[in-house]
């Protein structure tokens, strides 16, 4: 009778702790009621932007989401009632934010002379309180496509104050990937007016647009900057299976569609090889997919057994995944997180904290953090 | 009846297998002029595995089943016009035929936000090919019909 009488008070003490293989964390909701939240940029110790697909910039100040959105975002490209792909993807920081405000967004934009059309396109503007002024836009994917999917739209700045910008297949347009006159299935690199550097690999070759970087992607939508401020990993949605987890390097081509481990949707074969000299070969696939969607490198102390590891969050079934590395190879892979349903994306807190996106029209923002 | 069920069932196999055979060929026809080593031997993998794989292993409903609703729907609408027309069986029946994978073909994509989840069916030459399936399955069919029907 009495262990009965104990039982609530011990669930009410333990319901939010949650115990990885490494570290005990506990979790707290930071935010809710957002309508597909997709990027996440961390501001400050007190300050976070966060995208909505539908085509909103939010802020949480102080652990609070503000009610009133940032003003002057451009108009987004959205079937009307598909939120799963495109809209308003991520929102990145400049490294200089601090004195600069600039912020970086990536988006699904119509086009202007076919409206049938659209492009995943990157905007950066200054903000000031809760306006984005002096927009300008600095990547637009080409060619436009006719199809809402496979936006890729991750944004990385690397050391050396350029950035990478992912952008996908588009679904229907797959065998571009593997040529190098457009942006299908390809990671750019730009300086941070849109400019582009001079050391690109493909600067100067005839029939190659020269802000490419890599090529061969799917649908990359997850690409993180080791610890080491060098090693680029990115992930990518494969089609039925085949996800793939890639260390990018300059120039090299990744094998989409020439090469996968997956299915096509209809169950055919996209291709009966895996692998091919000259193409790269991921770290680590997945079969069944786990349609990863974002990707951080823990950088805190807070878990310090976390120090490294990879976190990948997963949309199908939905779970955070914890990769330890070795030698930038996958020698670990924990699920975490399993109950909370569809996650969009994870990144790295100022305090050591990692905060994470669910995803859907009632979206969270979830703090996994220790006391 | 059952006469005409087993030629239906039969016309829905040498549909599928052609449909099957296309969409195998035009993953194979892109990776051969990419270089890859796509020989006879591959080829004909990769249509029995896709063969199988669309009936069994696909995010999307059995193959089989899609055509076997898509002509039996076709042939159906066929049959009750027949009823008050006069024109020859073979070649109302071919005119169902591909109206009914013309219909699949063109509203697929509509329906999954133009998305194209049969390859074989990207192209207009491929939407053709398709469309000619449903065509020669529904003139065979029209041309084994018992009489009294």
């Amino acid at each position: 009778m009495r262990l009965q009488f104990l039982f609530p008070v011990v669930f009410i003490l333990f319901a939010n702790t949650v115990i990885s293989s490494d570290s005990e964390f506990k979790m707290e909701t930071l935010a809710e009621g957002l309508d597909h939240a997709w990027g996440i940029a961390v501001v400050s110790d007190n300050e976070i932007l966060v995208t909505e697909g539908v085509g909103r910039l939010r802020r949480i100040v102080d652990g609070q989401l503000d009610p009133v959105p940032i003003k002057g975002i451009p108009p987004v490209f959205l079937y009307p009632d598909d939120l799963t792909q495109g809209g308003l993807c991520d929102v990145a920081l400049h490294p200089r934010y601090n004195e600069n405000q600039l912020i970086y967004l990536s988006f699904g934009e119509a086009d202007k002379d076919d409206p049938s059309l659209n492009a995943m396109t990157v905007i950066r503007g200054r903000l000031e309180g809760h306006n984005l002024v002096d927009v300008q836009q600095i990547f637009k994917a080409e060619p436009p496509r006719k199809t809402a999917a496979h936006y890729g739209a991750r944004i990385l700045f690397l050391g050396d104050g350029t950035m990478l910008i992912t952008s996908g297949d588009g679904f229907n347009y797959r065998d571009q990937a593997q040529t190098l006159d457009n942006h299908v299935g390809k990671i750019v690199r730009l300086n941070d007016d849109g400019s582009i550097p001079d050391d690109n690999p493909f600067v100067g070759i005839k029939d190659a647009l020269p802000d490419i970087w890599s090529f061969g992607h799917r649908n990359p939508t997850g690409m993180a900057l080791g610890n080491d401020g060098m090693t680029i990993f990115e992930h990518e949605h494969g089609p039925q299976g085949g996800d793939e987890l890639n260390i990018v390097n300059i120039g090299k081509n990744y094998g989409w569609p020439l090469i996968t481990y997956g299915l096509d949707y209809s169950g055919s074969l996209i291709t009966p090889f895996t692998e091919r000299e000259g193409l790269e070969q991921p770290i680590k696939y997945w079969v069944p997919s786990i349609a990863p969607s974002a990707l951080a490198i823990y950088q805190g102390d807070m878990f310090p057994d976390w120090k490294d590891n990879l976190f990948i969050t997963a949309m199908v079934p939905g779970d955070l995944r914890r990769l330890t590395m070795i030698n930038d190879k996958v020698v670990g892979e924990e699920i975490m997180l399993s109950e909370l349903g569809r996650l969009r994306n994870v990144v790295n807190s100022t305090d050591g904290s990692l905060l994470v996106a669910t995803d859907g029209p009632d979206g969270k923002i979830i703090r996994l953090y220790k006391n | 009846m059952l006469k005409k069920f087993t030629i239906f069932i039969a016309i829905v196999i040498l549909v599928m297998t052609l449909f099957s055979v296309q969409t195998t060929s035009s993953y194979m026809l892109y990776l051969y002029q990419m270089g890859m080593p796509v020989d006879l031997k591959a080829f004909f993998l990769a249509a029995w595995t896709d063969l199988i794989g669309m009936n069994f292993h696909g995010l999307l409903p059995p193959i089989a089943l899609v055509i076997f609703v898509v002509l039996g729907v076709a042939f159906l609408v066929a049959h009750l016009i027949l009823k008050r027309i006069s024109v020859e069986k073979k070649y109302f029946y071919a005119f169902a035929g591909a109206s009914g994978m013309f219909t699949l073909v063109t509203l697929f994509p509509a329906l999954t936000y133009d998305l194209e989840m049969y390859r074989g069916a990207l192209t207009l030459l491929g939407k053709g090919y398709l469309t000619a399936t449903g065509a020669l399955g529904g003139y065979i069919f029209g041309l084994n019909l018992p009489r009294q029907s």
